[in-house]
């Protein structure tokens, strides 16, 4: 779930033009229709989905930075919903039958995303295990990163598999010295 | 001759595998403790180093003379939102005569948060009525957290306006706790989180958790 609605939500962020101007107000009505889209709750198949807090906000900040029009509000929340119908049309009862949605369905929506960026010049960036939506800044304007992050020392699994290596292949090799110089011998 | 050809595979492949791997596992979980103080101390070391790490350029939109000086509201068409990166105010948090004085980064990644503390991106701004979440390192811009007490003030002072907020709960829990902070809340609260322990170099999923509620700062109008 949050991959396809991650690919929504960049939907929306890269159709708007990267640029940052000086607003009437931070939030226009078209900004505030599209994050009322996001922020809807959408029944498919019986059940209700919504959009996670943290994405919406992301987006709302985004939104605070550009002027977004009406008719670009318009064919992104026509993406938006274009993607439900693709959700609607699945088996989808539950957020983690998003994994096993059928190859295609989650071709076209990846797809329906990297195309609006590229018309507009923004990126999308998915790679197997973050989506990652930057401007034409190169800045980060969405991730689906983890919320709460490393703020102390972090862990490298490479630097402890390579303390380990060290440490047996020494212990081996003063076992095999041992035994040659015959220190195990009665 | 299938059964002695196993037999020399099992003697002279599989088990010597099997012990070297049992050894790997053993030496780990022996010296887990010393192997991640080493790997800790080593990366504190290079992030203070800067080792193999190119000098990124940041933006900076705090400047105090700006500051509009709005008492109870804000119009959101006078504030400049920063993007990932951009410095746009200073925490200020005081102990006793100590004053600790902490950027503030929109964004909270790794490089950000060697420069300073990293205002998480999908959280709300001071001023917002909703939940503000900030994290920093625990070694550095967030080690003065561990001398906070309930009714302390934490300072927030930004591009467009200075907030006060008091500490209500200090709280070490499990990062991924869910009753830690709520993004959705619909009232002002600034979250401050770093890992836990303090002072202790390794591994670590706990966070130590400070939150506060709204005592004084203009509310952003959006509607302006």
């Amino acid at each position: 779930m949050k991959r396809i609605i991650a690919v929504l939500l960049s939907l929306m962020l890269i159709l708007i033009p990267m640029s940052i101007t000086a607003s009437a107000a931070a939030i226009n009505d078209d900004e505030q229709r599209i994050i009322d889209c996001l922020s809807q709750k959408a029944e498919i198949n019986g059940k209700k989905f919504i959009v996670p807090k943290n994405y919406v906000t992301q987006a709302e900040n985004f939104l605070k930075t550009i002027d977004a029009t009406k008719a670009q509000a318009d064919e992104i929340i026509a993406c938006v919903e274009e993607t439900i119908k693709i959700l609607k049309a699945s088996k989808l009862t539950k957020t983690s039958d998003l994994k096993v949605l059928p190859y295609e369905d989650k071709a076209e929506i990846l797809a329906l995303g990297k195309q609006a960026a590229a018309a507009v010049g923004g990126v999308l960036v998915y790679d197997g295990a973050l989506v990652i939506v930057t401007n034409a800044e190169g800045e980060t304007v969405f991730s689906d990163a983890p919320i709460i992050k490393t703020t102390g020392a972090q862990l490298d699994y490479t630097g402890v598999a390579a303390i380990a290596a060290v440490v047996v292949l020494f212990l081996a090799a003063s076992f095999v010295v041992a035994r040659k110089k015959g220190l195990f011998v009665k | 001759m299938v059964t002695r050809f196993l037999r020399k595979l099992a003697v002279h492949l599989f088990l010597p595998l099997a012990f070297l791997l049992l050894g790997y596992l053993f030496l780990y979980l022996a010296f887990s403790p010393f192997i991640n103080f080493g790997i800790s101390a080593w990366d504190a070391l290079s992030n203070d180093l800067n080792l193999g790490q190119a000098e990124e350029i940041y933006k900076d939109i705090y400047e105090e003379k700006l500051f509009i000086g709005y008492d109870s509201y804000v119009p959101s068409s006078e504030i400049v939102y920063p993007t990932e990166g951009t410095r746009y105010g200073k925490i200020l948090i005081t102990h006793e005569s100590d004053i600790y004085d902490i950027p503030l980064y929109f964004g909270d990644t790794n490089p950000i948060l060697r420069r300073g503390a990293g205002h998480y991106m999908g959280s709300h701004f001071p001023g917002e009525k909703s939940t503000i979440l900030v994290s920093a390192h625990n070694n550095t811009y967030f080690n003065c957290l561990k001398h906070l007490e309930i009714g302390d003030i934490i300072e927030v002072r930004t591009n467009y306006g200075h907030y006060k907020y008091e500490v209500v709960k200090l709280r070490a829990l499990d990062k991924n706790d869910s009753t830690a902070f709520d993004l959705s809340a619909d009232y002002e609260n600034l979250v401050l989180y770093t890992c836990y322990p303090f002072d202790t170099l390794g591994l670590t999923n706990k966070r130590y958790f400070v939150n506060t509620k709204l005592v004084s700062g203009p509310y952003i109008n959006f509607h302006e």
